[in-house]
C-alpha cells in the first residue's frame, strides 16, 4: 500500500507532522509540497493513476478545489473534518483521498481522521454498486 | 430562484426538510428523489440527476443529501459543468459560491444539524462569485470531456441490484427513479 502526502507550502509544517505519525505507524510515504492547488491536485490524479492502490492526503487551504478536481478524474475524494466521516468513507465510499482544509481544523483533529482512514477498510457487497455506478458517470 | 435538491434514503428526512425551507424562502424546487426513507437506494442516481438538472438549465442550483455528503457530492460533481461542494460550516459554504461558483452544495444527514444546514444554505444562496479565481473554474469544468445524460446509464447495476448479485443473492426492491 503506497501512501501520499501532498500539501501546500504554506502546511508544511502540519504535513511533517502527519509524516511522522505515519512512520510511527510504519506506512511510509511520499511527501510532495507545492504552491498553488492546481499542482497539489494534479500531481494526486498523476499518482492515483499509476498506482491505483495509494491512499493520498491532501492539505490546503479549504480542501474544496482539491475535492472537486480529484473526483472529476474518477477519484473517490472526501472532503471532512470530522472522525465519522473519516472511518464512513473509507468503509461505504472506498475512498482514496482524504482532502483537508487548514482553515478549517488543525493538527490534532488531522492526525485523528488520518488514523480513522487509514485503518479502515473498505467494506464491498451492497456499498459497490454505488461505486460501481460513480465510475460509469465517467465513461 | 429554482433548486434541484436529491439525497438517497439515509438524507431522505432532510431533503423534506431542506425543501419546507427553501419554500419558506420564496425558492421554488424540484424534487430528485428519492421519495422514500424506507428502500435502501443508491446516491449516484440522485446526484447526477441534481446535476444534470442545474447544467442543463431548469435549476439554479442543486442540494444534495447523502449519509456524509462525501458519496452523492462525488457523485453531482461527476456531471460536466457542476462544481459541488460538500459542507459542514457556513465559511465553506460562502467560500465554495465566492471562490469557486460552485453551483450545488452538499450535506451529511449523519454529521451536521438541521439548523446548520439551513444556516448554510442561507449563505451559500446569497453569497455571489468574486470572479477572482476564475481560471480555477475553468480548469474544473475542463476535467470531464463531454456531459454524459444517458437516461439508461445505471440500468445493468439497477438490474443487478434488485437480483441481489450485490446482496449475497438476496433478491431488492425497485429503488424510486427520479420523476422526469
Amino acid at each position: 500500500m503506497k501512501y501520499i502526502i501532498a500539501s501546500l507550502k504554506m502546511y508544511d509544517a502540519f504535513a511533517k507532522l502527519i509524516n511522522i505519525d505515519l512512520i510511527k505507524d510504519r506506512k511510509k510515504c511520499e511527501f510532495q509540497i507545492f504552491n498553488n492547488e492546481p499542482d497539489l491536485a494534479n500531481y494526486v490524479v498523476t499518482m492515483c493513476k499509476k498506482h491505483p492502490e495509494v491512499n493520498a492526503i491532501t492539505l490546503d487551504k479549504d480542501g474544496l478545489f482539491v475535492s472537486m478536481y480529484l473526483t472529476k478524474n474518477n477519484i473517490v475524494t472526501a472532503r471532512v473534518d470530522d472522525s465519522y466521516s473519516a472511518y464512513m468513507t473509507k468503509q461505504h465510499n472506498n475512498a482514496q483521498v482524504l482532502a483537508l482544509g487548514c482553515r478549517f481544523s488543525g493538527p490534532s483533529i488531522f492526525r485523528a481522521l488520518i488514523h480513522e482512514f487509514l485503518n479502515n477498510t473498505w467494506k464491498g457487497e451492497r456499498h459497490k454498486v454505488r461505486a460501481d455506478m460513480l465510475e460509469l458517470m465517467l465513461k | 430562484m429554482k433548486i434541484a435538491i436529491g439525497s438517497d434514503h439515509v438524507g431522505f428526512d432532510y431533503k423534506t426538510q431542506i425543501i419546507d425551507y427553501l419554500k419558506e424562502m420564496g425558492h421554488e424546487t424540484i424534487d430528485c428523489g428519492t421519495y422514500n426513507a424506507q428502500v435502501s437506494t443508491h446516491y449516484p442516481i440522485y446526484g447526477r440527476e441534481v446535476g444534470l438538472k442545474v447544467i442543463k438549465g431548469f435549476a439554479d442550483y442543486g442540494v444534495v443529501i447523502c449519509g456524509t455528503g462525501i458519496g452523492i457530492s462525488n457523485a453531482a460533481n461527476r456531471v460536466k459543468g457542476i462544481r459541488c461542494a460538500l459542507v459542514r460550516d457556513a465559511v465553506s459554504a460562502k467560500i465554495s459560491r465566492s471562490k469557486f461558483n460552485a453551483n450545488v452544495i452538499g450535506f451529511g444527514q449523519m454529521v451536521i444539524g438541521i439548523g446548520l444546514v439551513k444556516y448554510c444554505l442561507y449563505n451559500f444562496l446569497n453569497t455571489k462569485f468574486n470572479q477572482i479565481n476564475e481560471q480555477y473554474v475553468h480548469l474544473l469544468d475542463k476535467q470531464i470531456d463531454k456531459l454524459n445524460d444517458d437516461d439508461d446509464i445505471f440500468q445493468n447495476e439497477l438490474e443487478a441490484w434488485k437480483d441481489g448479485v450485490y446482496t449475497n443473492g438476496k433478491k431488492q426492491p425497485d429503488v424510486d427513479m427520479p420523476t422526469k
